[in-house]
């Protein structure tokens, strides 16, 4: 029997919103759902919206919009019910697609850099910063070049400390790489600033420390006005950037033929920060760099004005401070080819 | 240099522990580079420079350690008591080279008593790493420690006539050394000798036979100033490098030469007995006088950047042995001493002030700097030849330029220069191949159980030219053996490398240095390439851009791996960078981008196998037709299927137009053109 009050219907629109609130709640599909509310035939907002005919006019506006806002809410219910079932579905499959990410990567192995030429460049790169120009000379070089132009005439006891390979009696292997500061000093007017890295030769047999060929940077700045104080600050600003601002730097008195005053330049000890281990002989400090002010009969060579005119001059092995920047105990090591030592870099 | 702490403390008063010596010595200096107890006292090893002669000695570090800790240096004793006769009635002294020996300073000691040193002597003499021998060639050895000069002592028995001449060795002259060798003399040589024989190298060692043995009575002291570069031209000569010839190729003190006869006779006498004959027979024909010379403070402050004070200035100058003879408002004239023959100039002086001063008590400062800076011309391009090589998985490695000359040549016909003093003859030629180093690299990797290896080394090769001079030039190696792509949990199968794999990196290091890769041709041999014959006579090409050639790579021929014990393929590539350097790219200018689609048509087609790819290509893309933009292969096949002599490539053709949208019909009309071109040039058929 129908009922056209109001209330029954008020009734009847909260009886279906409620089922319809707890069909949501139990996993019902939502086209299951679809079809029990909203289904052409029987579906119970269809139902209740077909009975809207009966409602005496006078209520009729009233109680269309309540069914339609229950039908409006139905709806709705179902879109979300929808999309949550698709989310789902979604997640499920993209779940099965699951990779294993500790798997290594897919690539092929790329090629690693040589320690000495990450080591080199980054030392171009301090000077360059500088101002310092790269120059280049030949390895075969001119005993003249190699040593009476740096102010070691023959017989010189300084030619023992560089053993040297010769070609000829007036060609050899450079031991430095000092004579392409010589070469650029006779083309170049002063000021200049360059460095002059590069590989040269002693007559040594190879042991751990000893490589008959090796790598150097010597460096060389020529100006009106130059002390020594530059000389100082400018090897310390590289010492301190190349290992970190917290090394020390010492210079020392020392003898080299073409510098005067000469220094050997110490860094306090990386390994062990001066405390004393066995890479610094328990000293604290490793020694770096040979150095000093140009002296004033190298200038005499090329012909510039020793009264007018200072430098100073530096020379560093690569290998060194390569073995200290990586801990690398034996200099063989950059010559010997082996992959899994060259791998590491 | 070794330094008995004790001994030293003989010669100046100081506080400092031996370890706190050696710091302050060395901040001067005067390095010592180690220290080890011995009994109570200390021995300090000082590493000398070779400028410092003078340091050779415990009066001379004594010297320093003075300056240093401003104590007064005290001299030796060298009052000497002397018997009636003349010791020039017994010896006498010419020179006949005076050239070679600025000063001779003899003294006889008769009838003393030789035998074994007291143990204090021998204790002294050995902790400093000298044996002992007997109480007066101790003696000199003492002294030789004590004031750095080298002292000998003859047996006179043996010096015939009374007579010591000091003249060169005459050609093919002999003489047996103290150390029991037979040395065969040179003129040029500077001998001691009597007016029959050499008795002793001068300056170097002296001989067996005139060797002050047990039985000797009469001692001949000789102590003299020879010429630095003679000593260290006959020390090197003769293979001889001793304490004596150590000190004279330094430069000895030529007025230290007296005052160590005097200590010495002294020793002797008070160790072995004897009477001291009186005087001293002292031929010195060449004055060894020292300039003076000036220091001007405006020098000190140009040097260093420092104002140092005069008061400290003259100490240490008075300290170091360098009399102030005048000063003015400019500066000083100062006295040079024998003792430093190092130092000769005013900046000399100024490194002698600054290192007691304290190198580091001078403030460091940067200095400006207004000019600008250069790469080397071509580092860029090989900035962008490494990062491309690191992409391609090679690996960078580094080998040394001497190489044993028969593996050079199997690789290069250039001529080598050799070194005239390699470390063995295996490593004497100088490399004109990248590829001795390169093959030993990977060789050594192979043999280490790394199958697959791909290394590159950037060096240079040197050549000798056509009127013998060097020849360096920069070439680029790369080598690669084993897979190309490993079999990895992604991918099933490892595939081995092949030529094209080595032809594909060259390909993109071509483009690393914009060199137009599609210009350059690759010519196998046979194909008008010039390739040389360690490569695989059929795997292997010739690079060339125009008429230069870019270089050579390919598979290595199977003979020349026999020699590593290598038993898969290796390929090799060699660049001669200097060609590829000078390469100007030209500017790069951007195409506008195609307004209309580009249509893709494949052909099959059935070739004569020695029909190259390169062929195919020129016939299509010059079959008259402007829409042919490109073609390329993308299969190829030899199998059953075909007839013998036949090979299969498939390739794409890519038409497009700039100012239309091709239609079918056009386009099946071209590929129609194509393909008949193809048969009547090259007799390619369809395959079906
Ligand atoms: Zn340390």
């Amino acid at each position: 029997m129908l009922c056209y009050g109001v209330e029954m219907l008020d009734e009847q629109i909260e009886r279906i919103r409620n089922e319809f609130e707890s069909d949501t709640q139990r996993a019902r599909s939502p086209q299951d759902l679809h079809n029990k509310y909203l289904g052409r035939k029987s579906g119970l907002v269809t139902l209740l919206l077909k009975q809207l005919q009966q409602v005496p006019a006078a209520e009729k506006p009233n109680a269309g919009k309540r069914i339609n806002e229950l039908k409006l809410e139905v709806e709705a219910g179902l879109d979300r019910l929808e999309s949550e079932a698709a989310a789902q579905a979604l997640a499920v499959r993209l779940e099965s697609e699951r990779v294993d990410v500790t798997l290594p990567g897919n690539r092929r192995p790329a090629g690693h850099a040589h320690p000495l030429t990450l080591v080199r460049s980054e030392i171009e790169e301090i000077f360059s910063f500088m101002g310092y120009s790269v120059e280049d000379g030949p390895e075969i070089e001119s005993a003249f070049y190699n040593f009476e132009a740096l102010n070691i005439p023959e017989h010189h006891p300084a030619r023992d400390s560089q053993d040297t390979f010769y070609i000829s009696d007036s060609l050899l292997l450079r031991t430095h790489t000092s004579p392409v500061q010589i070469r650029t000093m006779q083309k170049q007017r002063p000021p200049l600033r360059i460095i002059c890295p590069g590989k040269v030769y002693r007559r040594d047999n190879p042991d751990a420390t000893h490589s008959p060929a090796f790598q150097q940077i010597e460096g060389l700045a020529v100006d009106e006005g130059l002390t020594f104080r530059d000389f100082k600050g400018t090897l310390e600003f590289f010492l301190k950037s190349f290992f970190s601002q917290k090394t020390r730097v010492r210079f020392r008195p020392s003898y080299f033929a073409f510098t005067e005053p000469s220094a050997e330049v110490d860094i306090s000890c990386i390994f062990c920060s001066g405390a004393g281990c066995r890479v610094c002989k328990a000293s604290g400090w490793v020694e770096m760099l040979g150095a000093g002010m140009v002296d004033p009969a190298v200038f005499r060579y090329v012909d510039y004005d020793p009264e007018k005119l200072a430098g100073f001059a530096f020379g560093l092995g690569i290998e060194r401070f390569a073995m200290l920047k990586y801990s690398v105990n034996n200099i063989q090591h950059f010559y010997d080819s082996d992959l899994r030592f060259l791998e590491q870099f | 240099m070794k330094i008995s702490y004790l001994w030293l403390k003989e010669f100046v008063d100081f506080e400092a522990s031996p370890r706190q010596l050696a710091d302050d010595l060395s901040m001067a200096g005067v390095v010592a580079e180690g220290l080890e107890s011995a009994g109570s006292d200390t021995i300090l090893d000082f590493d000398i420079t070779s400028n410092r002669p003078d340091c050779l000695s415990h009066a001379g570090v004594a010297r320093e350690a003075a300056a240093c800790y401003r104590q007064p240096l005290k001299t030796v004793d060298t009052k000497v008591l002397e018997s009636a006769e003349a010791a020039a009635s017994r010896i006498a002294v010419t020179i006949e080279s005076p050239e070679l020996c600025a000063r001779y300073c003899a003294r006889v000691i008769r009838n003393v008593k030789v035998a074994p040193s007291p143990s204090w002597l021998a204790q002294r003499l050995e902790r400093l790493g000298v044996r002992s021998i007997n109480n007066v060639v101790d003696a000199t050895n003492y002294v030789l420690l004590e004031l750095g000069h080298p002292l000998h002592a003859f047996d006179l028995s043996r010096v015939r006539q009374g007579e010591i001449v000091v003249r060169q060795a005459r050609a093919k002259e002999e003489l047996v050394t103290l150390d029991g060798e037979t040395r065969e003399l040179k003129p040029g040589m500077l001998v001691i000798a009597d007016r029959e024989r050499a008795l002793a190298l001068a300056g170097v060692m002296g001989g067996a036979d005139s060797e002050i043995g047990f039985a000797a009575t009469d001692v001949l002291l000789e102590s003299a100033w020879f010429d630095p570069v003679s000593v260290r031209r006959t020390a090197k000569a003769l293979g001889m490098h001793t304490e004596a010839s150590h000190r004279f190729e330094r430069g000895a003190d030529v007025d230290a030469a007296r005052t160590a006869i005097d200590r010495t006779a002294a020793l002797v006498k008070q160790l072995a007995g004897g009477e001291i004959l009186s005087g001293v027979v002292d031929a010195y024909p060449r004055s060894a006088s020292r300039p003076c010379i000036a220091l001007r403070r405006s020098a000190i402050v140009r040097v260093m950047g420092t104002e140092i004070g005069d008061e400290f200035v003259e100490r240490i100058l008075a300290a170091l042995n360098f009399e102030v003879v005048s000063h003015d408002a400019g500066g000083w004239r100062v006295q040079l001493p024998t003792s430093r023959l190092d130092v000769e100039r005013e900046i000399d002086l100024i490194e002698e002030i600054a290192r007691h001063y304290g190198y580091d008590k001078i403030a460091s400062a940067l200095p400006a700097w207004t000019g600008t800076s250069r790469r080397l011309p071509n580092s860029l391009k090989e900035q962008a030849l490494r990062r491309s090589l690191l992409g391609l998985g090679y690996t960078e490695t580094l080998t040394y330029a001497f190489v044993p000359a028969p593996e050079n040549e199997k690789f290069s016909s250039l001529p080598a220069m050799r070194l005239k003093n390699p470390l063995s003859l295996e490593t004497e030629a100088m490399r004109t191949s990248l590829a001795p180093g390169l093959l030993g690299s990977l060789g050594r990797n192979y043999h280490r159980g790394t199958r697959s290896v791909r290394l590159y080394e950037l060096g240079r090769i040197y050549s000798a030219n056509a009127s013998g001079l060097p020849n360096e030039q920069p070439f680029l190696g790369l080598v690669a053996t084993g897979n190309a792509d490993e079999k990895t949990v992604h991918n099933e199968k490892a595939r081995s490398t092949t030529f094209f794999d080595l032809k594909g990196s060259l390909e993109v290091l071509l483009e690393a240095l914009s060199l137009p890769a599609s210009q350059v041709v690759w010519r196998s041999r046979g194909r008008k390439g010039r390739v040389p014959d360690y490569y695989h006579p059929s795997v292997s090409a010739e690079l060339l851009l125009g008429s230069d050639t870019l270089g050579v790579c390919g598979q290595l021929h199977p003979r020349i791996l026999e020699g590593y014990k290598i038993k898969q393929p290796v390929f090799l590539a060699e660049i001669p960078l200097e060609t590829w350097y000078r390469y100007q790219a030209p500017e790069r200018v951007a195409r506008e981008l195609p307004k209309f689609p580009a249509v893709q048509r494949d052909l099959s087609l059935v070739v004569d196998r020695d029909i190259d790819c390169e062929a195919i290509q020129a016939v299509v893309l010059q079959a008259g037709i402007p829409e042919v933009q490109q073609c390329f292969p993308f299969d190829l096949y030899f199998g059953e299927k075909l007839p013998s002599g036949k090979k299969g490539l498939s390739i794409s053709i890519v038409y497009q137009s700039p100012d239309r949208t091709l239609v079918d019909e056009e386009v099946n009309r071209f590929h129609e053109i194509v393909l008949e071109r193809l048969q009547s040039k090259l007799g390619a058929q369809l395959r079906t």
